[in-house]
Parts: structure tokens; sequence; C-alpha cells
């Protein structure tokens, strides 16, 4: 099929072709600042950066942050999944679905909850006060702790689902043989259970060490200081606030060639860990002790009340008004400002604008990445094109910092004042962010594809490209909206990159949280994040029951 | 005395209730047998500790053993996927139960050597369990259970990932391995009637979640107790008695397709022995190796005859001994056999 062949290449030349752009053109000029100096190739800012025992503080400091945070997050998720692998109950499927809310959650939100729930007047606080009456406050913000509780929340849902679902699947027998041949109930976990989970437990942690190692808003403002920095916030604060691009693409260039190594070594790490067991059977049971019923309804009730508790905290504080001068108690006047129905200054004054401005880019970002990801997909699944696969998902080993960094100095070189420009720089910026994931949501379905059918097709005299438009494009249509929906919720909560890019004009709503965050506006913050929480929960219960319809592919 | 008694032994869930008893000897070898989903398995679960009984009780040479969990029961199980620790290599997995009496290395090492070489696997200490092949994996498997010296070995349907060559090879060598350990009770879970009544001492046919009836593989197949048991442990053809002129007071007539013969003509010397079925269509013939499976019609009904050759008319007489007729009512057996000259087939 020589004609097939060629139809599969034309169309992923164009995608190719965007993918390439939107992701060299940045990283390219990251390179290029860091490693040209008037106008030759140099070394010069990179020998800095390296001798600079600052950069190795806030690698180290980088480091033991993603493993701390690894190693609670892990710790955390052991009782549940323990719990939820092994039992049946009611509500298992929904807290399992609200515990992965979390990690779909933009970080800003998360950063502003905690702020909220954590804070010196926040629920937490209140709650400590009110047990032991004493006056003075936990500090938890801004600090070490607060870094690594707001990693654990964003990241927990990830090691449960990962261990869990590994351990639900692992049929009894193994344990059962272990117990009649005389093993006490400790002896099989710790000679039997746990070798069996540790490989799936190693490549949990190694996947939230990656994820920590980039973290950017959460370290940005829960940090609170440079004491806390990581490599990630100290590119911004270089670029944006020192406004030496220089040394910021020199300590780019140094950051991502740390995590590409740490990429390498998770992916042989997580190599070892197969999925043993058949994901029909499953070792669930139906709770039957008492003793049990209560472990489980406490262990559920404290985990919706550390998943909930910050959410729900900004949905109440956003109708709660602490200003003197409108009066305190409750509000609408944040409401009120955003659809500006009463004036206001500041940062609010933009709000109805940014929720406009989100929704815009995330439209437009989400349509072409699941576009450009169909396409690379069905390529890549035709012609079973390794390479292009990897290209393809190299972004995700690219800090979006980093990425950004790139747009805004390919940004600061265009010299032109269109609005349109600005629009499409943020939307490139996070089209190079939502692409990788559009493409994995799609990939596993075009590679399941049934190649008869399209052999169907074309037997009864359907052209290549009618075959494709009318057979494989509709069956891959849930995949597609999964990537579309997966698409439009990393851009409406894409901080990083959008923020070091700095594109002034077009202020999205993540971005107006930080500045309310950052104003001490904790009202109009809440309302903002309301609004977030809101689309986010729209895209998540949409893409749920999405996956509820996925069942028989 | 028994070595092990099941009192009622029983258990519910999701709609479906078990309830069982059972006693076996001393080094003895049963067979439990039934249809998917009879709770053959659960039963062994039982047994095992590895599940709770809601009621009934459990004895072990006399001794109450319900509450008893499984790791102090001396019972062994082997599982239907043999469930080898992947973490440890052969020797280790059959040193396991050792290592937890805290035996010494170099005595786990002798006893594993030795219990290797008893299921012929000589020189696999050594080796991964997920190189093992499906055979090799079921010897390790009972090594394994063997190396607690159990009093009791409970075998869960352990040849049905294998295939058939393998499966006889297999079951000869698990009777064998319970043969050369004197006073070993063997208990084997098996839908495979074939399979049961070559290995067993005693069947027990399992139905419902309950034991319908244990004897001795003739025993359950020759004199079924029910229907349903009949049924099960073989085919044949079941007939109502109303067709025949009976003495005896029951509704179903069931017989096997050996003890049925065919002619081209009737005898009519020997109708005190056989009961003749006078003009019989032969329907289908199937080949079996040894013999023909025939499919007969008689005044419409269908029966199921054995013969060794391929019958060379269309209508034969099919005459089916006497003495082989089983009769039930209401499914129950009747304890009768027929010996009358009167019964007959109807209109001759």
């Amino acid at each position: 099929m020589r004609g097939k062949d060629h139809f599969y290449s034309m169309s992923a030349l164009l995608p190719m072709a965007v993918l390439l752009a939107v992701f060299l053109l940045p990283l390219a000029s990251t390179f290029s600042r860091a490693f040209i100096s008037d106008g030759a190739f140099s070394l010069e800012l990179m020998k800095d950066v390296v001798s600079d025992p600052y950069t190795w503080h806030l690698l180290r400091f980088t480091l033991l942050e993603s493993m701390v945070s690894a190693v609670v997050s892990l710790l955390l998720a052991l009782p549940g999944a323990y719990l939820f692998a092994n039992y049946d109950f009611k509500g298992r499927k929904l807290i399992l679905s609200l515990s992965s809310l979390c990690f779909v959650l933009p970080s800003i939100l998360v950063v502003l909850g905690f702020v909220i729930f954590y804070g010196n007047s926040g629920v937490i606080n209140q709650v400590l006060e009110a047990i032991t009456g004493r006056e003075s406050p936990l500090r938890i913000l801004y600090s070490f702790k607060a870094i690594i509780l707001a990693h654990a929340f964003l990241n927990m849902p990830v090691a449960l689902s990962l261990l869990s679902d590994s351990w639900e699947h692992w049929p009894r027998n193994t344990e059962n043989a272990a117990r009649t041949l005389g093993a006490r109930p400790s002896r099989v976990f710790f000679n039997i259970t746990l070798p069996h989970l540790l490989p799936s437990m190693l490549s949990a942690a190694m996947l939230v060490f990656l994820f920590c190692f980039t973290s950017f808003s959460i370290i940005l403002v829960l940090g609170g200081g440079p004491e806390y920095t990581t490599l990630e916030v100290e590119i911004y604060r270089t670029n944006n606030i020192l406004l030496d691009s220089s040394k910021a693409s020199a300590l780019a260039v140094f950051s991502t060639l740390i995590n590409l190594v740490l990429i390498l070594l998770s992916s042989l790490a997580s190599q070892r860990a197969k999925t043993q067991g058949d994901d029909r059977t499953s070792r669930k049971r139906k709770v039957e002790k008492t003793r049990t019923r209560i472990i489980l309804l406490v262990h559920n009730i404290i985990l919706l009340f550390f998943i909930l508790g910050p959410l729900v905290s900004i949905v109440l504080r956003s109708f709660h008004s602490t200003s003197k001068r409108y009066g305190e108690g409750f509000s609408l006047r944040s409401y009120q400002e955003i659809f500006s129905v009463v004036s206001t200054t500041g940062a609010m004054s933009s709000a109805l604008e940014g929720l406009v401005n989100s929704l815009i880019t995330a439209l437009v970002t989400a349509l072409l990445s699941t576009t450009l990801a169909l396409l690379l997909a069905l390529h890549i699944s035709h012609r079973k094109s390794k390479t292009l696969e990897v290209i393809a998902m190299m972004p995700l080993a690219v800090s979006s910092v980093t990425l950004g960094l790139g747009w805004s100095i390919i940004r600061s070189s265009v010299d032109s004042s269109s609005l349109f420009l600005s629009y499409l720089f943020v939307i490139l910026a996070h089209l190079v962010v939502a692409l990788p994931f559009a493409l994995r949501s799609l990939l596993p379905a075009a590679k399941s594809l049934d190649g008869r059918t399209l052999q169907a097709a074309y037997t009864m005299g359907a052209s290549t490209g009618r075959a494709c438009l009318g057979v494989e494009v509709p069956a891959l249509h849930s995949s597609m909206a999964k990537a579309f929906i997966f698409s439009f919720a990393l851009s409406m909560g894409e901080v990083n990159a959008t923020m070091t890019l700095a594109e002034g004009r077009v202020v999205t709503l993540p971005i107006l949280l930080y500045r309310l965050i950052n104003s001490y506006n904790y009202q109009g913050a809440c309302a903002v994040g309301t609004l977030l929480i809101l689309a986010t929960l729209a895209i998540f219960i949409t893409s749920q029951v999405l996956s509820e319809d996925r069942r028989t592919p | 005395m028994s070595h092990l008694e099941l009192n009622g032994l029983s258990l519910a869930y999701q709609g479906f209730s078990l309830s069982v008893d059972l006693s076996v000897n001393e080094g003895e070898f049963l067979t439990i047998i039934g249809p998917s989903g009879s709770g053959k398995s659960t039963v062994l679960s039982l047994i095992a500790g590895l599940r709770e009984p809601s009621s009934g009780s459990m004895l072990i040479d006399g001794k109450d053993v319900t509450n008893l969990p499984a790791q102090k029961r001396g019972v062994s199980l082997v599982f239907q996927d043999y469930a080898l620790f992947p973490s440890m290599n052969v020797e280790g997995n059959i040193g396991y139960a050792m290592k937890l009496r805290h035996v010494k290395r170099q005595q786990r090492q002798e006893e594993a050597k030795a219990l290797l070489d008893f299921v012929h696997l000589p020189g696999y200490g050594k080796r991964k369990v997920n190189t093992l092949s499906g055979g090799e994996a079921q010897r390790v498997a009972l090594a394994r259970a063997l190396s607690s010296r159990p009093s009791i070995l409970l075998l869960d349907e352990p040849l049905s990932a294998l295939d058939a060559a393998l499966r006889r090879q297999m079951k000869d060598e698990i009777r064998r391995i319970h043969d050369a350990q004197p006073g070993l009770t063997t208990i084997y879970v098996t839908h495979d009637r074939e399979e049961a009544f070559s290995i067993s001492d005693r069947i027990a046919i399992m139905m419902d979640g309950h034991i319908r009836m244990v004897g001795t593989p003739e025993e359950v197949y020759r004199k079924p107790d029910s229907l349903a048991t009949a049924l099960f442990t073989g085919e044949g053809t079941l007939l109502s008695a109303s067709l025949f002129d009976l003495s005896i007071d029951a509704d179903q007539v069931f017989f096997r397709p050996e003890s049925v013969r065919l002619r081209e003509h009737a005898w009519s010397n020997d109708s005190s022995a056989w009961l003749l079925l006078e003009g019989a269509e032969v329907v289908s013939a199937e080949f079996l190796g040894s013999r023909y499976l025939l499919g007969l019609s008689w005044k419409g009904l269908p029966l199921i005859a054995e013969s060794p050759t391929r019958p060379s008319t269309r209508t034969v007489t099919a005459s089916i001994l006497k003495s082989a007729l089983m009769f039930f009512k209401d499914g129950q057996a009747v304890n009768q056999v027929l010996v009358q000259s009167r019964c007959s087939g109807g209109n001759r």
C-alpha cells in the first residue's frame, strides 16, 4: 500500500512542522542565549553557572524537596492503596475520582487553597485553636513544610491510583500460599506483598519526584523566599525580576540537562515495574468486620477533609469579606467586581477579561493540539514510527518554565505591538505544553485500531483519505474528546510558561490569581479561584463520563 | 475415627449459600467434583483456613480447628495458578515453610534438594520461578506444599492449566506422591470426571454448595443416588418410566450408552435379561476411536448408545441390560433392580 504510506506521511508533515516549531524554536532560542555572547559561541555563561556554588545549592535543595515530596506522597498513599485495593465499599469509586481531581487542579489553585486552608487564620488553625485554646497560630505556610504538603496534595492521588491499581489486580493466592505454609500476616506482608509492590512503589515515587523537580508556582508562592528556591523558580526570577535572560538561559540549560538525566534514570527504573496479574481479576472484598468499617470511615473522612478542605475554603472565602471599607462578613462584592457590576481598581478590574482570555486560549489550544495530535497519532501508528513518538514526547522532558523563557526571548526580539501576536505567543506556549499530553491520550487508541476494518473499507472501494475520515477518525472520537479536554484543562491552568513568557497584555485566570494572591486580595482571588474550580470541575466530570463510555473499545 | 470431619461447615455470600458435611479418612485420596460455581474451591479455602465459616465446625483428628488460623492448621494448598513466590527462586519457595520454622539454612537446602528429586526436578533449586514451564511450576508447587509436612494436602484444579498429555502424566505423578507419603490425606478438586475416576479412592459430588453423594468411583457412576449425580458423572439416556410397563414405582429411567447393544433383528429368547426397544432409527454415528457413539431415535425420543461397529441398517433394535437400568422418582434413586420379564418396549 504505497498510496497509504504516502497519505499518512503527507498528513503528518504539518503537525511535525508545528511540533518542531513550538518545541525546538523556544529551546533553540534558550540555548543560543546561553551559548552565544557578543555574537560568538562561548562557554563563559555556562562556566559561570556551573562554578557558582549557589547553583549547586539550588540543585541540592531541588533534589531534596523532590525526594521528600515523593516519599511523603508515597507514604500517605499507602494506607489508602491498601484499603482501596482490598475492599469494595460504597463511595469507593467516587473517592478515587475525587482524589484524582487533585491531579488535574491547576497548581496555582492549590496554592490559593493552601493559603486559605493552612494560613494563620485558616481552617486548620481555627480548628487547632478551638481544640487547644492556644492563641498563637501554627505557622505552616511559607516554609519547607508547606512545599512538601502542597506537593503531596497534588501527587498523593497519582501514587494512590498507581499503587492501588497494581495491588487490586494481584490475586490473593500467592499470599494465601504463604499463609498455609505457616507465615503470620506480618510475615506475609514483608516476605510476599512488599516485594510485589516494590516496583510499583518505585515507579510511582520516580514519577512524583520528576513532577516535583519542575514544580514552579507552589515553590514560588508557598516557599516564600530565597531560602526555599528551586532551579525552576530561580530561572524565572533571573529572567523576569533580575531581567538577565542570558544567565536565566544558562541556568535553564543546566536544569534541562539534569532533568534529562533524571528522566533517563527513572525510565530505567520503571522498566522493572511490569504489571503482574490480570486486569479482570480483582481481590476486592465486601467489608465484613466492624473494625475494618471504622478504619475505612476514618481514613476516608481524613482523606476527604484534606482533599476537599482547601477547595471548599476557596469557595466559602469568596463570599466572605474582611475589608473594613466594604464591611465584614458575607459579601458578593468580588463577584460583582468580576462581572463589572460595581467598578473597581487594581487586578480585579481585568477579571472578566481574564476569564474570556482563558476560555479563548484554552479553546484554541485544545483545538490545535487535538488536531495535531490526531494526525501525529495516525502517522505513528501506521508507520510504526518510534522516532516520531519519542520526538513528540520530548517537550515533556523540558520544563515549561524553560520553554516559556525561550518564547519570551523570541517575543522580545519581535518588534511588534500587535495584539494578535500577543495571543499567538500565549497559545503557542500553551500548545507545546498540551501537545504531548494530547498525543498520549490518543496514541494507545490509535495503535489498537483494528487494521482489518480499514482493509475492509479499501476492498469496498474507499480511497485512503476517505477510509481514514470515515472509518478511523470516528473510531477515535472518544479519545479525541479526552485529548481535547486534557489540553483544555492544561491550558486553563497553565502558569509556568505563561508567567515566564510575561506577555503583559494577555492576562489569563491563573495569572490574575497569582497577582491577587500577591496583593493579598484573598476574597477576589477566591472568587476567581471559584470560577477556575467550576471550570476544572466541568472539564473533570465530562472526562469521567467519557471514560465510563469507553469501557468497550 | 476419620482424619478430617466437616460438620455443617457453612458460608453464605452474594446470594450463594454453602453447607458441607464430609468425613475423610487418614491416608485417603478424596476428590471433590462438581460443575463450576458449585463451591468446590470455597470448600478448600474453608479447610485451609483462608476463609472463615459462618457456622458449623471442622475437626482434624477429633480436635476442633474451626477457629484456628491458616498458618496453624498443618494443611497445605496447591493453587490452580501455582502461586509461586516470584521474589524467590525455586529453592527459596520450597524452603520457605522451613525458614518460618527456623530450620537451618543447610538443612533447608538439603530438604529442598530431596523434595526436588522426589518431584523429578533435580538441579532446579537455583532456577527463577518465571523460567519454569507449566508442568515444572506445578511440580515445584507440589514440593513446596509437601515441605511443611502437612497431614492434609489440598489440590485446587492443579492440572487445569496443562495440556492433555501433561495432564495424564501429572495425574499419575500426583497419585504417586500421595501413595509415597504414608498417612497423607489428599483432597483434590476438579471438574473433570474422568480425572476424578482414575485418581481417587472416593469421590464427593458437589452441586449448588452441597455435597450430594460420596462414594467410590464405581458407586457414583453405576449407582448414583440422584438423577443429578447420574447426569453429572457420565452420559446416558433419560426416558420417562411411563413408556414401559414397570413394576417399579419410578417416574424416570436412565441408562448409560455402554449398557445398550444393537441388533438388526430382535432376539426373542433373551428378553429376560434385556429390555428391547424395537424400531430405533440411527440418526448419527460418531467415531471415537475404540468405538462408535450412536444417536438413535426411538418413538421420536433420543437415545445414546455405544457400538464397536457402525450399524449397517438404518433401523435397529436397541437392547438395554436390565441390571444396568437406573430408576428415579422425583430425582431420587429408587433402589430396585428390574428382574421381571414383563417389562417390554411397548408395541411389539
